[in-house]
């Protein structure tokens, strides 16, 4: 385990390429089911927890690395005894493909693959995702596990306004755009599940160590 | 028109100035979700501010930048103006406003950012946990926008009774240009020359709620390529591919594509309102060095 310190606000706890996978979700899960004052988040991401803290309020002595480092041991052994595997969701999210749902991007991404439009639809749709982190944007997951024939170098010239709801590829990366944003990745579909409702916090509904999988349909988004 | 009586306290802007929004701590627990922090940029700032009207130290009050609004009130209020110091505008104390006075904070001697505190604090609705506004996404503070005038912003109850002694405190040193940061290395520092750390650097004018951007030397990258997506907090030092600087502010998106980020600072906001005079928002040096620990 490889602990990084960013700032004086947070710790990164590295768990390498041995570390099962889910085991960041999951430990991040219990760090922040039981909690310690002055601990304000623990955000699991790209396989790594990232604890933040008020160091005025941390309950662990002088030296947050010391401290938090043990409590992160404690609570990892725990993880890896346990038998009983945090359940796994897996969320569909229903997605209308290529240029009827505003993804103008299929077709020519298609081209740089070197693949039909279809295929890079059946492909894209046959995965199980997992959700690596949330962040760039409320409720943006990046999902791993897209088959290397569709990774794919981000546009050359990001746009200045991907809609909300996009469903794109980026790098070895998929993932869903949750709000209107600018955005690098390439767009080849769209769903009408909202990712992000500031009004309501139960709307971000991907959580890390979710897998989602992508269900073509022709059914047009509502106006 | 005539202005009908208010059932409660408000304060009516006349003019917004440059960038003025409703903020408090922000919304630090929700991170884990996407969210940035968000929040005042200067929170020592905000939480002083606070405490001078007798607010709790989170209350919401308004933050302005560079050239800050023009505002009324429709009952006697206390207020309290902290970060950065503003023409005829004693700051850093609890001051009594009468009733229809014209308060204008235009014009900023030193700093960029300052937040004037109301006591009973801005009223307006907590969302998802907080009264901070997020410009880009829309939402929070008031209307989720930055504010314009024609705005009527209510108060809550104020909690010091009037005739308490008004409490003075000492300015953070305005007048020091140049302000050491601690730096601690990041996931990426070994891949990037240490030479710069010794070197001063100028806050640039394209500064704001999102990133404060370095001007300087350029830093020496000693590996090649985008490394890996990482979580960014409030104080990241990024380089981006064409080497400009920038370091993360509040608002920031809570983790970067593939950006390198070599190492981080935190204090930056501190640094940041002492970085202006004469109201401009430029070439106004701010010596960072690493501290002997």
């Amino acid at each position: 385990m490889r602990v990084v310190e960013i700032g004086d606000t947070a710790l990164t706890f590295h768990f390498g390429a041995g570390a099962p996978a889910g085991h960041a979700a999951r430990l991040a899960r219990l760090l922040a089911d039981e909690g310690m004052a002055g601990v304000v988040d623990v955000i699991p991401a790209f396989g790594a927890v990232t604890v933040v803290y008020d160091v005025a309020a941390l309950a662990v002595g002088a030296d947050p690395v010391d401290g938090l480092s043990a409590w992160v041991d404690r609570v990892g052994a725990a993880v890896t005894a346990s038998t009983a595997e945090v359940a796994t969701r897996t969320i569909e999210l229903p997605v209308v493909y290529g240029v009827a749902g505003g993804g103008a991007d299929l077709v020519d991404l298609a081209k740089i693959l070197g693949l039909t439009p279809d295929r890079l639809v059946d492909l894209h749709s046959a995965t199980l995702y997992r959700v690596e982190a949330v962040g760039f944007l409320p409720g943006f997951a990046y999902l791993s596990g897209l088959p290397p024939t569709l990774h794919a170098p981000r546009r050359d010239t990001p746009r200045v306004r991907v809609p909300a709801g996009s469903v794109a590829i980026g790098g070895p990366y998929t993932g869903v755009y949750p709000v209107e944003s600018p955005g690098g990745w390439h767009l080849i579909g769209s769903t009408a599940v909202p990712l992000f409702d500031p009004t309501n916090p139960a709307a971000t509904p991907l959580r890390v160590g979710d897998q989602v999988r992508f269900v073509p349909t022709t059914v047009s988004r509502g106006a | 028109m005539a202005r009908k009586p208010s059932p409660s306290p408000a304060v009516f802007i006349e003019h917004g100035g440059a960038f003025a929004t409703v903020q408090d701590l922000g919304r630090p627990t929700l991170r884990h979700a996407g969210l940035p922090g968000g929040g005042a940029v200067d929170p020592m700032a905000l939480r002083t501010a606070n405490l001078l009207v007798g607010n709790p130290e989170d209350a919401a009050v308004l933050e302005c930048a560079l050239v800050g609004p023009k505002f009324r009130f429709d009952q006697d209020t206390d207020i309290a103006v902290t970060g950065a110091t503003i023409v005829s505008i004693p700051g850093n104390r609890r001051l009594r406003i009468a009733a229809g006075t014209r308060l204008n904070l235009s014009h900023f001697q030193v700093g960029a950012y300052a937040c004037v505190a109301f006591a009973g604090g801005l009223d307006v609705p907590r969302v998802l946990e907080s009264r901070s506004t997020d410009v880009r996404l829309a939402f929070g503070g008031f209307q989720g926008r930055v504010l314009r005038a024609g705005d009527r912003l209510e108060l809550g109850r104020a909690v010091l009774p009037a005739e308490q002694p008004a409490l003075h405190i000492a300015p953070v040193g305005a007048a020091d240009r140049d302000l050491p940061i601690r730096i601690v290395d990041g996931k990426d520092a070994e891949a990037v020359d240490q030479e710069w750390i010794n070197e001063a650097f100028t806050i640039s004018s394209k500064s704001d709620r999102v990133g404060v951007r370095l001007d300087g030397p350029k830093i020496a990258a000693n590996a090649r390529g985008d490394a890996p997506s990482a979580i960014v907090l409030p104080g990241t030092i990024q380089l981006p591919g064409d080497g400009v600087r920038s370091c993360c502010s509040p608002t920031h998106r809570r983790s970067a594509g593939t950006r390198r980020s070599p190492t981080w600072f935190a204090p930056i906001c501190r640094a940041w309102r002492k970085s202006v005079r004469g109201g401009r928002c430029d070439s106004s040096a701010s010596r960072w060095r690493k501290r002997i620990a």
